[in-house]
């Protein structure tokens, strides 16, 4: 009995092997059917109140994502349910909330609802539950800017931000390995190299959020470094967000660049080509205005509580992370990354670039869940502020949401 | 349209109406492993398969005319491939920087069959089955009580929350809220209401616990059935071929003699 087929395919390689779409597709499958199983089990320890909470965070889950995939914005917004049970009833709840509401999602009539495809991505709902149960419990949700255990989110976010400028670095030095290539012991090769490298930025970014939590972000109860240290982070943040957001719309071969009317069922097919800018003076546009509004942060942040957000978004950031992870096999394998949403230009965007079907995949998700899961934790932030008190504390981990 | 609360459900005595819903659950878990894991040609076999029964049932018009909702996601399936597919080799017409490749053609049009095929047949599971009824078989057999109540009162939950807008909507406006006119004054007008129906809709919450409590939602007695599927005796063989064929197709699939 020989095992050669047991191999992936490469580009373009149909015999004797498996193609990455059926390997995707059955690990979807697998994960799915594992996570269900195990929230099933502890479905049984969920209270009442928790087991009537379920029903409207799925509904709100699928109501405001039908309204978001209808407009086609390129984010999603159909996990704020699912991170508020989490955030109010533990990680498992959390689970099966995002898992059923993508399962129903996909069997409702809804007007302009996703269809079908939202039940592909299940098991990646199921995994952001996970994650808000998760980050509730480490308090997200409840830290105010004097507490000292913000600064381990500080140093997240240090780790978070190494990680990314070491990826910046090498792509514009070294250049990324290159796993398009047609020549088979090159792909494997570049293959391995990928990988290699993905864990070596992945160390430094521990390594880096290992040693700040251990010097620079190691508060004392009461410190007076903490709040400043909390609006500086706000500012860059929204520095480097602003100017990214821009860069990706405008620049020469940004988002616009791409919506030359070819697609008819894109805004009516409008030529919008004109709007990216050229280099010097997009570039400056995009520092001018990326410092215009993290001057804005900065005065923000620095009245009353409105720093303690910065955890919230660190927690959506990193939840945003995962799910892109773990949804790029699914999007690639099964709809090759066009899902019929606004990120559908996304994809096309990243494949113009020269990027493969599942890089484009995985670049549209490390783009868009980030943003969309900071968005989503920020709108359950509030909710929660919002909810009497009362109503918070029927849940099992309801304490995990009442500011200390 | 039917209405939300019943689903695509359509009332009707034919032979796939009178199969166990399990039984359907997994002929459709079938043709969902078939359609992905089984090479290209096997869809069109799969289509006429669904054509057949769909014509049996009398089911043929309603089919067709639900292949509108997924018209947009297969339009972007095709338009997205077939002009942006990495490292086309074969072009068929440059346009600019963009190029219609044979490549890209041919794997968007198996990637729309392949949806194609998933939906026509999830759609004719959803025109026979009222979920009521899955769930009742599977709680019946041994599923928690519990998950059931979660699905079906999420099911119905979706057109209480359209109820419960529209009467907030009608209350604003009562009390002088502009909802119509510019970009500006509609997104202002996104918090009067959208805040109303999620924090009302969760302190809601706090009732319907109540109520599920009192009577005996979380008690672990036994508990009887008020409605009973009826399980025709044939549906246990076919559950059993369908569990092979289901194997059979994996097996194929995995190792691939047929690609």
């Amino acid at each position: 009995m020989s095992f050669d087929w047991l191999t992936l395919c490469a580009e373009g390689q149909t015999t004797d092997c498996i193609p990455p779409v059926q390997v995707a597709y059955l690990i979807a499958l697998i994960v799915g059917t594992i996570l269900f199983a195990i929230v099933a089990l502890r479905s049984r320890d969920l209270s009442t109140a928790t087991l009537a909470l379920i029903p409207v965070a799925i509904a709100i889950n699928i109501a405001v994502g039908s309204l978001v995939y209808f407009l086609r914005l390129p984010i999603y917004l159909d996990s704020i349910g699912t991170v508020l049970v989490g955030a109010l009833a533990g990680p498992w709840a959390g689970a099966l909330t995002g898992l059923l509401a993508n399962l129903i999602w996909s069997i409702l009539p809804v007007p302009g609802g996703a269809g079908p495809t939202a039940a592909f991505f299940a098991p990646v709902a199921g995994v952001i539950g996970l994650m808000a149960g998760f980050w509730a419990a480490r308090g997200v949700f409840r830290l105010r800017t004097d507490d000292s255990r913000v600064g381990q989110f500080l140093a997240l976010a240090a780790g978070v931000a190494a990680t990314g400028i070491a990826l910046l670095v090498v792509q514009s030095t070294i250049g990324l390995p290159d796993l398009g290539a047609q020549d088979e012991t090159t792909l494997l090769d570049n293959q391995v190299r990928f990988v290699l490298l993905s864990i070596a930025l992945v160390a430094l970014g521990v390594v880096v959020a290992w040693l700040t939590n251990r010097t620079t972000f190691d508060f004392e109860p009461e410190d007076s470094r903490i709040r400043p240290y909390l609006g500086g982070a706000t500012t860059i943040s929204a520095f480097v967000l602003v100017f990214a957001v821009i860069r990706l719309l405008f620049a020469p071969d940004g988002y616009f660049s791409t919506v030359d009317g070819s697609d008819p069922d894109f805004l009516g097919g409008a030529d919008l080509t004109g709007l990216a800018m050229s280099d010097p003076p997009g570039l400056i546009v995009a520092a001018g205005l990326g410092l215009l509004v993290a001057v804005g942060a900065w005065v923000w942040a620095r009245r009353g509580d409105n720093a303690r957000l910065f955890p919230v978004w660190v927690g959506g950031l990193t939840t945003g992370l995962v799910a892109a992870a773990i949804s790029a096999p699914i999007a690639a394998g099964v709809f090759g990354g066009v899902t019929g949403g606004g990120t559908d230009a996304l994809v096309a965007l990243f494949r113009t670039l020269g990027l493969g079907i599942f890089q484009s995949a995985f670049a549209q998700g490390l783009t868009s869940d980030p943003l969309d899961k900071t968005i989503s934790y920020t709108i359950v932030f509030a909710i929660l502020t919002a909810l009497p008190l009362t109503v918070r504390t029927m849940f099992s981990r309801g304490e995990t949401t009442v500011a200390e | 349209m039917a209405s939300p609360a019943t689903g695509y459900f359509r009332p009707g005595e034919s032979w796939l109406h009178r199969r166990d819903p399990l039984t359907k659950l997994l002929a459709l878990g079938w043709v969902l492993l078939a359609a992905f894991l089984l090479p290209p040609l096997t869809l069109a076999l799969l289509a006429i398969l669904i054509l057949v029964v769909a014509t049996t049932t009398g089911l043929l018009r309603p089919m067709l005319r639900a292949l509108r909702i997924p018209a947009v996601l297969i339009g972007s399936i095709l338009v997205v491939n077939a002009f942006f597919f990495p490292g086309a080799q074969d072009i068929i017409v440059r346009l600019g920087p963009i190029a219609l490749s044979r490549e890209g053609l041919a794997f968007g049009v198996v990637s729309a069959g392949r949806i194609l095929v998933a939906f026509s047949a999830s759609i004719l599971f959803l025109f026979t089955t009222l979920a009521d009824d899955v769930l009742e078989s599977l709680v019946a057999r041994g599923a928690s009580h519990r998950i059931a109540f979660v699905i079906l009162s999420a099911v119905q939950m979706v057109p209480r929350l359209q109820d419960r807008a529209s009467a907030i909507l009608e209350a604003q406006q009562a009390r002088g809220l502009a909802v119509s006119g510019s970009f500006a004054t509609r997104v202002r007008a996104l918090v009067p209401l959208v805040g109303p129906i999620l924090l009302g809709s969760l302190i809601d919450v706090r009732e319907r616990t109540f109520a599920l409590e009192a009577r005996a939602f979380g008690a672990s007695t036994h508990r009887t059935a008020y409605r009973v599927v009826v399980d025709p005796p044939i549906d246990r063989w076919l559950r059993l071929g369908i569990l092979a064929a289901m194997v059979a197709t994996v097996v194929v699939g995995v190792t691939g003699p047929l690609a």
